[in-house]
């Protein structure tokens, strides 16, 4: 095991050594809502910490209030058996943490470097040539694809995230708390990446990573620690004999995985909802990231679009919801040209979208559940001029998507709620809109794993009433789990259409990487891209 | 003729310098998302300390500090209300002029008709006999020397040096600036007496160079001014300068339409300055929104104080 191995530090007193850092008795409360209750964690140096639990659970509070962010009412933190305290990140950073938050902590208007700077400065004026080399070095020995000099606002968030990882490395923190890091990476992506923290940990550095993901889990964490309803309750000083499913148990009790039996049928099938002709779009840049882009989607239909992030996902989904004007081509709903028009006329053709980054494309956060739910997602409701409230909480209370996906409590506001309570609101109220056209983008992204199954029932559930369904993910076995026909975009075109019946993960993982130069090792010759 | 456009083109330097200043600490209040609209009065303050002092000591330049010191010291009340107490920060601005402008009616009316000793433009060697460019631009009192070297200083300041790049990080994402580590409060606050600083030496420059003698509510509200600038300016220094010598030049050309006796009401004409300000900020509107810093939208939209 990790921590026994790694036990520089006073060997003698008992099984464990000293922990680097510990936290004892940690309770947090906002107004009533206990977040974290009576909490202990430790982390060890030389180990991977992983940290699981439900939406809500309290893992991002722990780790917060670790980093100084939030300020315990009980409870008290430790480094190497000695008492401290944290006050502010500042505190944190001098004993020697970083922290990647769920939400990032990037500034948009800023560079790559500059953001990168921002974290990492010590003297008064900005060596940024030498920081951009320090940068790059890092970034090709972790595989980690950057670039130095992009505006943030420009990068999806799968690019954000990167930086993030960067940004934490680059200030030589030796303990590193990363707090859902891989969400929107790619599976490659997600690959290197904990071989990256792998070899941190054997380079001494203590990571505590919370994740909803158990292949990550199971794939570099030495201990685990399961959070409910924000105790801890239960931590694992070995993986040893656990696999997926009984670490799910740990976290959510019983659990059936129920998977996804059967399709249910469809009404309206065939009938086109969407096309997409010869769509050419550019990115911030101004260049052009897709170019003949041909689609039709049909009712009843799920399309699922595979491909590394930042290959004009983000564009896409933004041109088809007429938030980017096209360069060329069209976009045609129900036999009505929707390119060139603004993008109410896109919402009255009943498409509905979940935002690749909900914190920056639809959340307001100093307004409630309901409000949100009220400017968008449910009807309108009116008595007298006034927005009718009670009649909008009834709405509320009876959309089949709240009270499948469980989302919070109507008066809440959203900047209190946690990451993947955020992302429940967001895929609720898109839902609510019962959507001709559902453009989803990583609509799975921060749900726990109880919640990410009842999200592609819903999605089913989408195309059973013949809603066409364009499905955006990062995540190949949750497009192969639903999708009825796959494209990848990769290197400038959609490639595709493809049955997921019949090409391989293996070869679609092909497409992704190396585009239409790619060539399937098993079957010895070109893939069929059918035009 | 020549001589009448070196007349007005230096002129317009000169009445240029105070606008300049005090837009100069406007755009860094701004650049770490503050908004003071007290840089009215901070100017104010500032041109009657300078004043006093200069009266008392016989030394401009002590006056010239002491009017810098008032500015920041008036600036302090803001940022203390607005930053650390979270007040709204345009009515806590506006409230902090209407202070400065009570305070330095009441103690300035003593000096109203008071003779100082003003500073003496300095000719700078070799460049101030040049032709054309020598009389205007090397001809002037310290402080507008002093204002010309600042805009690219800041623009320095604020690109390449950390303390530059904390405090535009601080105006973009505060919760970014204190996840690595700083104190988003403490930079704004020094930041806004910073500015203060600036704004109070504009008004020195007004009093002690300019135009040597105190007259209640002097600047004729230069700090609004200097508040448009920085938005014409985009929130860059450099063009901070382009803004103030164009307020300037119109005012250096009224003056002179005035003195040779063009038949408009002097009311009027004392206008022009402003319409020209309010002309720029038309054409420029609201060109590139990715230059405002993100945390200003928050203080306009009425979201934070
Ligand atoms: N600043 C805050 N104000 C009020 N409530 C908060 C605040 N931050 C968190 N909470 C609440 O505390 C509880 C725990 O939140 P936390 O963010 O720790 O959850 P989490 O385990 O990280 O969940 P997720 O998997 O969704 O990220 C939630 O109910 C959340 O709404
Ligand atoms: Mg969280």
């Amino acid at each position: 095991m990790v921590v026994t191995d790694s036990g520089a530090t006073g060997g003698d007193q008992g099984s464990l050594p000293v922990p680097l850092l510990e936290a004892r008795g940690v309770t947090i409360r906002f107004g009533d809502l206990v977040a974290n209750q009576d909490v202990d964690f430790s982390i060890y140096p030389g180990e991977i910490h992983a940290i699981l639990g439900e939406n809500g659970a309290g893992k991002s509070t722990i780790l917060k209030s670790l980093f100084g962010v939030y300020h315990p009412q009980a409870g008290s933190f430790f480094k190497e058996g000695h008492p401290i305290r944290i006050h502010s990140p500042a505190d944190a950073r001098s004993l020697g943490m970083g922290m990647v938050f769920q939400d990032l902590r990037l500034v948009p208007a800023f560079t790559v470097l500059e953001n990168i700077a921002l974290a990492n400065s010590r003297n008064a004026s900005l060596d940024l040539g030498r920081l951009r080399g320090r940068i790059t070095a890092l970034a090709e020995r972790y595989h980690l694809t950057v670039d130095p000099d992009v505006p943030v606002w420009q990068l999806d968030l799968a690019g954000r995230q990167r930086v993030e990882i960067v940004k934490v490395l680059l200030t030589g923190a030796n303990i590193i708390l990363l707090d859902e890091p891989t969400s929107v990476l790619a599976l490659s992506e997600v690959d290197a990446f904990l071989a990256m923290l792998r070899r941190l940990r054997d380079e001494g550095h203590a990571i505590v990573m919370v994740t909803h993901k158990m292949r990550e889990v199971l794939a570099c964490a030495g201990r685990v620690t399961v959070m409910r309803a924000g105790r801890v309750v239960h931590t694992t000083n070995s993986l040893e004999g656990l696999n997926e499913d009984e670490l799910v148990r740990l976290m959510i009790g019983d659990w059936a995985p129920t998977g996804i039996t059967g399709r249910p049928a469809v009404t309206r099938a065939g009938e086109p909802v969407l096309r997409v002709d010869n769509l050419s779009v550019k990115d911030d840049k101004g260049r052009l990231i897709l170019s003949e882009v041909n689609l039709t989607l049909e009712a009843g239909e799920i399309i699922g679009v595979a491909g590394i992030s930042g290959n004009g996902q983000r564009e896409l989904a933004e041109a088809l919801l007429g938030l980017r004007p096209l360069s060329a081509g069209r976009i045609i709903a129900h036999d009505e040209t929707l390119s060139g028009a603004p993008a109410a006329a896109f919402l009255n053709a009943g498409i509905a979208s979940i935002p690749q980054n909900p914190r920056e494309e639809g959340v307001v956060p100093g307004l409630t559940v309901l409000e949100h739910f009220a400017y968008d997602g449910l009807p309108r409701r009116e008595h007298r001029m006034q927005v009718d409230w009670a009649a909008l909480s009834a709405d509320f209370a009876a959309a089949p998507a709240v009270d499948e996906l469980n989302v919070p409590e109507p008066g809440r506001v959203a900047a209190t709620l946690s990451g993947g309570n955020v992302q429940r609101m967001m895929v609720a109220r898109a839902l609510a809109r019962r959507p001709r056209v559902m453009v989803a983008s990583y609509p799975t992204q921060g749900l726990d794993i109880a919640t990410t199954q009842r999200l592609m029932a819903l999605l089913l559930g989408l195309r059973g009433h013949g809603c066409g369904v364009l499905l955006f993910s990062e995540d190949l076995s949750e497009l192969y789990q639903v999708a009825d026909v796959l494209v990848v975009v990769t290197h400038g075109r959609m490639l595709g259409p493809f049955d997921p019946v019949k090409i391989p993960a293996y070869d679609v993982a092909g497409l992704m990487v190396a585009g239409d130069g790619y060539r399937s090792n098993r079957l010895g010759h070109p893939l069929e891209v059918p035009a | 003729m020549l001589s009448i456009v070196e007349a007005v083109l230096g002129g317009a330097v000169r009445s240029s310098t105070a606008v300049l200043f005090a837009a100069l600490g406007e755009l860094i209040a701004e650049r770490a998302g503050v908004v003071n609209l007290g840089t009215e009065g901070c100017m104010l303050t500032g041109a009657l300390g300078a004043f006093a002092v200069t009266a008392a000591t016989g030394n401009p330049y002590l006056g010239a500090l002491a009017g810098g010191g008032c500015g920041a010291l008036l600036a302090a009340v803001h940022a203390y209300v607005a930053v650390v107490r979270g007040a709204n920060q345009l009515a806590t601005g506006m409230a902090v002029t209407i202070l400065g402008l009570g305070v330095t009616s009441f103690w300035g009316r003593s000096f109203v008709s008071t003779q100082i000793q003003g500073m003496e433009p300095i000719n700078l060697p070799v460049l101030s006999s040049m032709p054309l460019l020598g009389p205007i631009l090397f001809q002037h009192d310290p402080l507008t020397y002093l204002s010309m070297l600042l805009a690219p200083v800041i623009w320095l300041f604020l690109a390449r040096t950390r303390w530059g790049l904390a405090l535009r990080a601080t105006g973009e994402r505060q919760e970014v600036v204190y996840s690595v580590g700083y104190s988003p409060t403490m930079i704004r606050f020094a930041a806004v007496v910073a500015g203060g600083f600036l704004a109070g030496l504009g008004g020195a420059q007004l009093a002690v160079a300019y135009t040597l003698n105190w007259v209640e509510n002097m600047t004729q509200g230069r700090g609004y001014v200097a508040v448009a600038m920085v938005i014409f300016a985009s929130w860059n220094p450099l063009m901070a300068v382009a803004g103030s010598y164009l307020f300037g030049g119109a005012l250096s050309l009224q003056l002179a339409l005035q003195a040779q006796g063009v038949g408009v009401s002097p009311f009027l004409m004392s206008a022009v300055p402003y319409l020209v300000t309010l002309g720029v900020l038309i054409v420029v509107g609201r060109r590139r929104r990715q230059a405002m810093p993100d945390e200003l939208r928050a203080v306009f939209e009425g979201s934070r104080g």
